[in-house]
């Protein structure tokens, strides 16, 4: 009987043995995954290395935990510690180290007597057990190394956990390299969007140094016959100050009315009162002309330099931009292209005009550019449903999600050189460009297609060499419009 | 890792030696490394240890261990076993792993200093002369195995597991005996550091019932106590357990006449089973004090253990079965060393083969080597390595 009792209670003692290893086990999957979590959840890499020690403490006691990895050959250098001392140590890859890096966790026992810390007898003074754990980060082995300060602290227990910890952080730096390659990732679509910025502006300013010219061409011929009109307006002046003198006298005299008035109709024909009248008016209306042309010039302008992007609530009207576009190239299509123009009504649309404005300057240059003699450019704006946006952009993922909204277009058609239809596909990718070298920085197209896809736009191009080509730009029409 | 046990109980030492030697071969060579790592070697002190140790050495290379144990050694093999064998021989083929033998000449008054100086020597030989051990198998001279154990942990700190037995003779005369490659002795602390290249699994147990008698020990005196809840200890033992000693009140030997009844050291569990670190008691002096086979502190408590001869007999293939279900999941055993305390195996008399019986049954053909020694080390579930009487532990390779 008492024999009985005791096998029971060994087979008991037993179990709670299998018991509290699985546990333990158990315990330690529960940390690694909550590990995992954490250490996902970092912001920055300084908090994720924070939180992979903090989860590594829960599994294996240290005093110090740090990272060697590779500086030059046979050495290792500490990159990231617990312990500030550790920091930037220099480590010669001994019998341990080596075996360390080729995969196998190891416990020393004694770190006063390995070989890899007779140079840092500083740092054993609160160092004695060691722990060397093995992990791929970058492609590259490095080591995780948990310091303790009791002799013979770890075991092999601690080298079975940090071999489960070996393959755990492996994964976990897995996602932590996803973690900070996503956190790169969006440092650097920061900086990419920062130079696109930078990159439109420079190409807005090179458009407007493009059309400075004429540009002040158009301001100039206003202001210049108004300039003639003030001219001669001012050469009628001392006739009409004079009609106005004498008239004054006469009518300041005692004369009798009847003999006023004679006088009067006198002087009104010697000085040509009514010839000089009606040139009075032609010279203002003239001279309105002119102003208001150079309001419309500036304003197109205005337009076109604006920036608007940070208001979300900002609209545009499309053909009120092909308008000011064409302004601002009036004195390059003048006399030399034929326009034709097929502007249907259209909503207004949700973006910045500056940067349509911008859009249309470039493709309307770049078809200028294109065309010699007998230019005929052509411009038409337009509704497309959404079968049309299919055809005219099939790989547009907007459409594969089935979204049926209303487009608007607008199309400019030149009748130029055409572009070879292996150049095609690369005519939007920056620096791409088919001019003489110096004379494009094969940025437009490129900034053209940015600033399209900042609008949530589509551009498509169809080509053919000596025929013409034809940019297609559409915009999405809000739906509540 | 691949183990290979071989036994021989010739009467002749040559003889009993080539049967071992030619075995160890036969079974080493139908693996690709035919060299072993280590030999643990338990023999019967009937045989001249010299003969066996240049017999061995001269016929392998590898490091070796050697130890008397109490008439004989328990060996299972594919082939057959023995309970009590003239020479049993535990050989480990592991050409991934790394073994280490050490051994100092121990010097009574420092004792600890012997055993640091054999664990220096073992580290230093095992090839990883850095790196914690996976276990430490121990051959001790009897009398201060205590001192020995906190001499291991000085270098290698307490952590890690030491088993093993202290050498016996067959009569308690003192005929013990300590071997190394280098060596033979009667007062050496032996060494083995373990790295091997697959896991182990390990359990020490009694195999004894905690009665409700609750001892302390007074007027103490290294392995000696002068009272027991304040009276003649010998006495007090005596009165707890119906007579038992009686006949040796004013001195004797009774090594015999308290197996069954050791006292036992409560150990508590992290895990709320206690476990008893039992005390044997070998004799008794003029005075009635009471000797024991481990060291005593004053004012211990101790609780007064029985034991059967059948809970003795049934108890080895228990202890050798935990030592497997530790084993990590899907691991292959592939040999087991014991420890079987002398008093027990003695105790138990010719039910010894009912005990190999049993061990074969529990585990099957898996290769056992088992000494019989005056003092059994181990660790409990605590992780604190311990040196007890009365106990059974068995440590379990894999593959």
């Amino acid at each position: 009987m008492n024999n009985e009792t005791e096998v029971l209670r060994e087979n008991f003692a037993l179990i709670l043995r299998l018991k509290e290893q699985a546990e333990a086990l158990r315990k330690e999957s529960d940390m690694l995954l909550s590990g995992m979590r954490d250490i996902l959840s970092a912001q920055t890499p300084e908090a994720l290395y924070q939180n992979m020690f903090d989860v590594f403490a829960s599994l294996i006691p240290y005093q110090t935990c740090f990272i060697l990895a590779h500086e030059t050959p046979g050495f290792m250098v500490c990159k990231t510690a617990t312990d500030s001392r550790f920091l930037d140590t220099k480590w010669a890859v001994d019998d341990v180290l080596k075996r360390t890096l080729l995969g196998t966790p190891t416990a020393v026992f004694n770190a006063r007597i390995q070989p890899a810390w007779q140079t840092l007898e500083h740092l054993t003074e609160t160092t004695a057990a060691v722990l060397y754990c093995p992990f791929i980060d970058n492609n590259k082995t490095s080591i995780i190394v948990f310091c303790a300060t009791e002799i013979g602290f770890y075991t092999q227990m601690h080298v079975a956990t940090a071999e489960r910890y070996r393959e755990f952080t492996e994964q976990t730096l897995m996602s932590v390299q996803a973690k900070l390659e996503a956190l790169q990732s969006q440092k650097l679509k920061k900086e990419r969007e920062q130079v696109e910025l930078s990159m439109v502006q420079s190409e807005k300013m090179a458009s407007l140094g493009l059309l400075a010219a004429g540009v002040a061409h158009e301001i100039n011929n206003p202001l210049a016959f108004v300039n003639s009109n003030f001219d001669a307006l001012s050469g009628y002046m001392p006739s009409l100050a004079k009609f106005f003198a004498k008239t004054h006298c006469v009518l300041k005299s005692e004369l009798p009315s009847e003999e006023k008035l004679l006088q009067i109709e006198a002087l009104f024909n010697e000085y040509d009162i009514e010839m000089l009248m009606e040139d009075l008016q032609e010279i203002s209306e003239d001279s309105k002309e002119g102003i208001e042309r150079v309001c419309d010039i500036v304003k197109s302008l205005q337009a076109f330099t604006q920036d608007n992007d940070q208001d979300e609530a900002a609209v545009f009207d499309l053909n009120q931009c092909v308008a000011d576009s064409l302004r601002l190239l009036k004195s390059k299509v003048k006399n030399t292209v034929s326009i034709t123009q097929n502007l249907q009504k259209l909503p207004k649309l949700k973006g910045s005009a500056g940067k349509v404005n911008q859009v249309l300057v470039n493709l309307m240059v770049n078809a200028l550019q294109a065309m010699d003699s007998s230019a005929q450019l052509q411009i038409t704006t337009g509704h497309l449903d959404a079968p049309e946006i299919q055809q005219l952009h099939p790989d547009s993922e907007c459409h594969t999600a089935g979204v049926t909204e209303q487009h608007a277009f607008v199309a400019i058609r030149d009748n130029g050189c055409g572009i070879a239809v292996d150049k095609l596909d690369s005519i939007f990718e920056p620096f791409f460009t088919t001019k003489p070298i110096g004379e494009g920085t094969g940025l437009g197209l490129y900034i053209t297609y940015t600033l399209v896809q900042a609008l949530g736009g589509e551009i498509s191009v169809t080509s053919e060499l000596n025929v013409g080509t034809e940019f297609t730009v559409t915009f999405p029409i809000p739906f509540t419009s | 890792m691949n183990i290979i046990t071989a036994f021989s109980n010739h009467n002749d030492t040559h003889q009993l030696c080539q049967d071992v030697i030619a075995t160890l071969r036969k079974g080493s060579a139908q693996y690709d490394s035919e060299q072993f790592n280590i030999l643990v070697v338990y023999f019967n002190v009937d045989h001249d240890v010299h003969l066996i140790h240049s017999a061995l050495t001269e016929a392998f290379t590898c490091p070796v261990i050697m130890a008397s144990s109490c008439q004989g050694a328990f060996a299972i093999t594919p082939t057959g076993q023995h309970p009590t064998a003239n020479l049993s021989v535990f050989g480990i083929i592991d050409p991934l792993g790394h073994y280490g033998v050490g051994y100092a000449k121990v010097n009574p008054a420092s004792p600890d200093i012997a055993a640091q100086k054999a664990m220096q020597m073992a580290v230093s030989n095992s090839g990883r002369p850095y790196d914690a051990p996976s276990l430490v198998w121990t051959v001790m001279p009897p009398g201060q195995e205590e001192a020995l154990i906190a001499g291991f942990s000085q270098i290698i700190g307490p952590n890690v597991p030491v088993f093993g037995g202290s050498s016996a003779d067959n009569d308690v005369s003192g005929n013990w005996f300590q071997a190394t490659c280098d060596v033979v002795a009667q007062d050496l602390v032996l060494v083995l550091v373990m790295h091997p290249s697959s896991a182990l699994g390990y359990s020490y147990s009694s195999g004894y019932e905690p009665t409700e008698v609750n001892l302390v020990a007074q007027n103490c005196s290294a392995r000696k106590i002068g009272l027991l809840n304040g009276q003649n200890a010998a006495h007090e033992y005596n009165a707890h357990t119906c007579g038992s000693i009686s006949e040796a009140l004013t001195g004797g030997v009774v090594l015999g006449n308290t197996t069954l009844h050791p006292l036992g050291r409560p150990i508590d569990s992290k895990m709320g089973i206690t476990e008893y670190l039992l005390s044997h008691p070998d004799s008794v002096t003029a005075e009635g004090e009471l000797c024991l086979f481990s060291t005593v502190a004053e004012n211990q408590e101790f609780v007064l253990m029985k034991g059967s001869i059948e809970g003795l007999v049934k108890r080895a293939a228990v202890v050798a079965q935990n030592a497997l279900d530790v084993l990590p999941e899907g691991r292959k055993p592939v040999g087991i060393l014991m420890i079987y305390c002398a008093g027990c195996r003695l105790t138990i008399g010719d039910d010894v083969a009912a005990m190999q019986q049993a061990v074969l049954e529990q585990i099957g053909s898996i290769p056992v080597v088992a000494a019989y020694t005056f003092g059994e080390q181990g660790c409990f579930f605590d992780g604190k390595n311990r040196h007890g009487n009365l106990m059974i532990s068995a440590v379990a390779f894999s593959q």
